[in-house]
């Protein structure tokens, strides 16, 4: 580096600042719209909120305990109904798999505990691997995006 | 993620820092961000385009987008990187609405005779000089501001932002949105305009 680049460089380091008119500051407050401080801005919301949670638990609990009756009722039909359709649907899931052509030969290579054991093994590793895939496909690239497009 | 507790004393609390508080409606910590970056977005845009009424105005409005947009700042990106954005982008527009009108030391490009070559000239050491104005006529700072004048406003902005600001090249690339390769590109041929403008200052 010449003498005059160091020269150059050192006076290009070392120009003064300068600064806006004192009322600068005043002037760009005065057109920006501040938000309400936050307490301000959220004790109504939060106010209105507590007292419907509050109103609604005390509704429902006095209408519970004027009609308990009817509400055994439907407690015990809705659990009824239920209860049978998760039954029936866990029926047939299993009546689909079995019905799988693959499922008997994986059933009869897993009918030794060495062999279970190794299935299951791979079938971990597979499962690992495919988390570690779809991590990689939706982390963000590293280098950050310029996102300001005034 | 939890939030770094606050400093008692805004003025040592980071930019992250101060724009939650902003965000949260203190206007203290308004005044503040103002305060951090007045001095230099003025700076850059009074050397950009060369007149003081006009670098406040820029900088006034580059003030009140960024305050305005608060709530569109993502924290992962540097403060200062996004201020400095919007303050260049805000001098290039205005330079190109005026077709380099206001920085031309020569005279606009488009003017056809020598009298209209005059009139839209710069003129330098006129009475009723600028502060900018007067940094000039003192020996080498001086020499300085008129040759970074004369750069295109590419480079003018990469050289200031690099050697004026203190800026790494890769804040330089997010702020200009430019390659990094472009940006080393330009400062590099900044400094070889700047070298030759001011080669008669060799000793």
């Amino acid at each position: 580096m010449t003498q005059l680049d160091r020269a150059v460089l050192t006076a290009l380091a070392s120009l003064p600042t300068y600064a806006p008119k004192p009322t600068f500051a005043d002037g760009v407050l005065a057109q920006v719209r501040t938000p309400e401080p936050m307490a301000a801005r959220t004790a109504w919301p939060r106010l209105a909120l507590a007292a419907s949670v509050v109103v609604s638990l005390g509704a429902s609990a006095a209408w519970s305990l004027l009609n308990r009756d009817q509400l055994l009722g439907w407690i015990q039909s809705f659990s009824a109904e239920t209860g049978r359709t998760v039954w029936l649907g866990v029926r047939v899931v299993a009546t689909n798999l079995t019905a799988q052509p693959w499922y008997t030969p994986l059933r009869e290579f897993a009918s030794s505990p060495g062999r279970l054991v190794l299935l299951l093994g791979g079938s971990l590793i597979l499962y690992a691997a495919a988390l570690v895939a779809l991590r990689r496909l939706l982390t963000p690239p590293s280098r950050p995006v310029p996102h300001a497009n005034w | 993620m939890a939030e770094a507790p606050l400093p008692p004393d805004l003025k040592s609390a980071t930019d992250q820092q101060v724009v939650t508080q902003a965000r949260k409606g203190s206007e203290t910590a308004y005044r503040e961000l103002v305060r951090r970056y007045e001095r230099p977005v003025f700076s850059l845009v009074f050397r950009m385009v060369r007149n003081r009424e006009l670098a406040e105005d820029l900088a006034q409005e580059t003030f009140i987008k960024v305050l305005n947009a608060l709530d569109s700042y993502r924290p992962e990106f540097k403060f200062s990187s996004w201020v400095f954005k919007i303050a260049n982008n805000a001098a290039i527009d205005h330079l190109r609405r005026r077709e380099l009108d206001t920085l031309s030391i020569e005279g606009s490009p488009h003017a056809e005779t020598p009298q209209m070559i005059e009139a839209t000239a710069l003129q330098l050491g006129e009475r009723g000089e600028t502060a900018l104005e007067a940094v000039e006529n003192k020996e080498l700072g001086g020499e300085i501001e008129r040759a970074i004048a004369k750069l295109r406003p590419e480079y003018r902005s990469c050289i200031l932002l690099r050697h004026v600001e203190g800026r790494a090249y890769e804040e330089i690339a997010d702020i200009l949105n430019l390659p990094l390769g472009t940006v080393k590109t330009y400062i590099h041929r900044a400094r070889n305009e700047l070298r030759i403008t001011l080669a008669h200052l060799k000793p």
